[in-house]
């Protein structure tokens, strides 16, 4: 079979390529089912070739989570670190922008909360650190919320956060991108019942949203 | 499939159970397994061996694995919709009628894990058509959620700038997390957190002045 012309691609954007290509697989298929040859297949390469980038499926599959986690986390990194936020506008701007992420990326949060468990304990660290910071996150900032009155002082703050992470996590079983709703309405509509869900009565008479 | 040997003996106690019955633990014991391994980790030979029948035995009701994956689901689904159901008609007004199926449904969860992440975790194992048998052409189940959000909303107890396909999806999404971290010996009871679930899912809804600067959903 002639191989069709490729350009020449550096070492870390063919194992991108390759963790692009899996994900998909991973997703139409499940880890399982899926197989280093329908990975070779699809890029047109042999499956000894794979073995150059990744040592196993277990391998790629762990590269591909750390990956899609590691996105999720920047994003919310750059979100605590504005300071100029009051705790409201940040847990705003954490559930808005998640539920953005999300309706981009629906195959990644797919893959990453279907296939965890597939890696095995020991090496799932990482993975788990990374998903727990990202719960931190929100615990953290209704916590922040409280201390500076805003959140009503009764709410269990890691009850809500959880609460709230799975209203935010389900859109990826929902959403369809070529569907009638908006990731931005959908963002601002879960924004606003997460926030009215937990201010206190005088914040939600006062407090604004952030314009973006 | 003559070397039937390899599995485990059957307990010699074993009573000839009538069909029905034995279809029951069959499904029971695939739940289970289903629940610990995933459908994908799990094989008709490890269910057969968890009751201590033969694998034929389990041929005799299910020929295929998804065949028994779907009565599963179909069977949790239908417990959950006559749940919620049966709550959603209580006494009451709208909301409190939705307070009621919220409390209902976040106790059920936690008192039905490993049925509900079953449910939840390998719905799409199944074909779409099959998917789409269980929950129906109109989401009978999601529909019991959004019908009462609507009715509290014309009644003034909801917001009107509140979606409610948006805000019902808001609410299962929560709930249905429950499934993933709600552990009875680690966290406090189902009842303490449903309440607290059912108070924050019904008071994001409410009307407020955060809402009326909301634009109306289109």
């Amino acid at each position: 079979m002639a191989q069709p012309a490729r350009k020449r691609l550096s070492h870390e954007e063919r194992r991108r390529e390759i963790m692009h290509v899996a994900k998909q697989i991973i997703h139409r298929k499940g880890f399982e089912a899926a197989s280093l040859q329908d990975i070779a297949d699809a890029l047109n390469m042999k499956k000894a070739s794979l073995y150059y980038y990744f040592g196993s499926k277990e391998e790629l599959l762990q590269d591909v989570l750390a990956a899609i986690i590691g996105e999720g986390m920047a994003l919310v990194r750059d979100i605590l670190a504005s300071d100029q936020d009051d705790p409201l506008t940040r847990l705003w701007r954490l559930v808005a922008s998640h539920i953005h992420h999300l309706c981009a990326n629906v195959v990644n949060v797919a893959v990453f909360l279907h296939e965890r468990k597939v890696i095995p304990l020991e090496k799932r660290k990482t993975l788990l650190a990374d998903d727990y910071a990202y719960q931190a996150a929100f615990i953290d900032t209704i916590r922040a919320g409280q201390q500076a009155g805003q959140i009503r002082a009764d709410v269990d703050a890691k009850l809500a956060a959880l609460s709230l992470l799975g209203s935010t996590n389900w859109t990826y079983t929902w959403f369809k991108s070529d569907g009638d709703l908006e990731p931005a309405f959908i963002g601002r509509q879960f924004a606003t019942m997460t926030i009215n869900s937990l201010a206190n009565a005088q914040t939600l008479g006062t407090w604004q949203p952030p314009a973006a | 499939m003559s070397s039937e040997a390899t599995g485990p003996k059957p307990p010699a106690a074993i009573d000839r159970m009538s069909g029905e019955l034995r279809k029951a633990d069959l499904q029971d014991a695939a739940t289970q397994l289903f629940s610990e391994r995933g459908y994908d980790g799990s094989s008709l030979q490890e269910i057969a061996d968890r009751i201590g029948i033969l694998k034929g035995s389990v041929y005799y009701y299910y020929q295929s694995k998804e065949d028994l994956l779907f009565d599963i689901v179909k069977a949790i689904h239908d417990e959950h919709l006559e749940n919620v159901r049966m709550l959603a008609a209580r006494a009451g007004d709208p909301m409190q009628r939705l307070h009621a199926v919220l409390v209902g449904h976040a106790i059920f969860v936690c008192e039905n894990l490993v049925k509900t992440t079953v449910f939840l975790r390998e719905l799409e194992r199944l074909p779409a058509e099959r998917q789409a048998e269980i929950l129906r052409p109109d989401h009978a189940y999601q529909r019991v959620f959004r019908d009462l959000i609507t009715e509290a909303r014309d009644a003034g107890l909801v917001a009107a700038e509140v979606s409610p396909k948006l805000a019902s999806l808001w609410i299962l999404g929560s709930l249905n997390w429950l499934h993933r971290w709600y552990r009875p010996h680690v966290t406090s009871g189902p009842e303490q957190v449903a309440e607290q679930f059912a108070d924050q899912l019904t008071r994001g809804i409410k009307p407020s002045v955060l809402w009326e600067r909301q634009a109306r959903s289109s």
